[in-house]
């Protein structure tokens, strides 16, 4: 494994008189949303997860961990994948602790970071992240100013399809999780209660909705859909194989490179 | 965070046509049939536009295709990508690098028409590893998605081949 080109440091403090004393609950969860912001940050930049964050040093006084950042084995987006994530996650970070959205982080990331700063405060005092020249303190004047933060999003008016999974009731307005075949993970659906019956007869399978997608800047794809309408795809999935060479035809090359010529 | 990814490839809509409209290419592990089976035994995702919609009945408007178009959009491996406002930023930025190297080189091939650049863009947008098309009927002096693969504009990791030249044995389950 080559040595990397950068490392980056995180750090724990607990409230108290000891800093060292942070509880293995909160390195736990604190290491998780760090983690989980790394991968949503390297998703939104290349499409898929291109780096392996390894652990190269651990520190006990001050629970301390040292990562650098390595391709994964299947890493298509080149050189300098670490470098951007970083750079993107440290850019990002720095206009929160500002109270400025600058739009660089996705929702997912965003999230993480949320859940970086819940126990800021509570029990732990601080968690400092340092990359190069950059240095970030998520403390109680972080989370001060991540309260006061408008984030940004567009909506468009947009179709999704993939599975339906993950119905949840509990909440003001209702969601269901959809989950496409390729791009986001999930997308947040929210729909009208009075579609219930109709969401609950469609889970686990493939449905198309309409509706205003939501996403952040910059973002690929859209984080949350209110949903206007939901229709479950309907065909047969089997029947793809059975029609190889079921209508043959000696120009439809010829017929379609002509009509991609008329773009022209 | 570790791990690889299920391979993920993009369909043109010429290969979806070619499934349906070419006899002897049915059977087997290799070509359009091995990419179908692929797909079809759950070894492979895949994507393709929303476009290839409108192309595959523009070329072949019959039940048998549209059959085959419903058939494929049901597969829960199979992703029917909208034209979003990323991909079409993509395709336009695909298809101004390309006439930048044709305004600075009188030599070189058109730009890629739109459709294509949507495809490729699509490709791209949804991280797909392979994408399969075809040139047949083109004229050689348009630019083709195969002319623009491993690197689409330089800088874009994306294969671009015919069916012809994968080798599906390991993906047909």
């Amino acid at each position: 494994m080559a040595e990397p080109k950068t490392t980056f440091e995180f750090a724990l403090a607990a409230l108290g008189d000891d800093e060292g004393d942070v509880s293995l609950s909160d390195f736990r969860k604190e290491v998780a949303a760090v983690e989980a912001a790394l991968e949503a940050v390297d998703e939104d930049l290349h499409g898929r997860p291109q780096v392996d964050w390894i652990v190269k040093d651990l520190h006990h006084s001050q629970p301390t961990l040292q990562l650098a950042g390595y391709p994964l084995a299947d890493a298509s987006s080149g050189d300098g994948a670490a470098e951007r994530v970083l750079a993107t996650f440290f850019g990002g970070l720095e206009g929160l602790a500002r109270g400025q959205d600058n739009g660089q982080l996705g929702n997912a990331a965003l999230t993480a970071v949320k859940k970086l700063a819940e126990p800021v405060g509570r029990t732990l005092k601080k968690a400092s992240l340092i990359w190069e020249e950059s240095a970030v303190a998520v403390d109680i004047e972080f989370r001060a100013a991540l309260a006061k933060v408008q984030f940004l999003t567009e909506a468009r008016p947009e179709d999704w399809e993939g599975m339906l999974e993950e119905v949840n009731v509990h909440v003001v307005k209702p969601t269901f999780r959809l989950y496409p075949a390729a791009g986001p993970r999930w997308i947040t659906c929210e729909f009208d209660r009075s579609d219930l019956e109709k969401v609950r007869a469609a889970i686990t399978k493939k449905v198309f909705v309409e509706g205003r997608a939501l996403y952040r800047p910059q973002a690929r794809f859209p984080h949350r859909i209110i949903v206007d309408t939901l229709n479950t795809v309907t065909g047969d999935p089997d029947d793809l194989i059975r029609l190889g060479g079921a209508s043959p035809s000696e120009d439809h090359l010829e017929k379609l490179a002509s009509a991609r010529h008329d773009w022209h | 965070m570790t791990g690889t990814s299920r391979e993920r490839v993009y369909l043109d809509t010429n290969v979806i046509l070619d499934w349906v409209a070419r006899r002897s290419d049915s059977k087997g592990s290799t070509g359009v049939g091995g990419l179908i089976g692929a797909i079809c035994s759950n070894g492979l995702d895949a994507v393709v536009s929303d476009i290839a919609r409108l192309e595959v009945m523009e070329c072949k408007a019959d039940p048998t295709m549209w059959r085959a178009w419903t058939s494929l959009r049901a597969r829960r491996n199979v992703q029917v990508a909208g034209c979003t406002r990323a991909v079409m930023d993509r395709a336009a930025e695909i298809r101004n690098h390309y006439q930048a190297v044709k305004d600075a080189d009188p030599s070189a091939k058109r730009a890629p028409s739109t459709p294509d650049a949507i495809h490729v863009a699509t490709a791209l947008i949804f991280d797909c590893q392979t994408m399969y098309s075809f040139d047949e009927g083109r004229k050689a002096k348009d630019l083709s998605p195969l002319d623009m693969s491993p690197l689409v504009m330089g800088k874009y990791p994306l294969k671009i081949i015919r069916p012809d030249q994968g080798d599906f044995a390991a993906f047909n389950l």
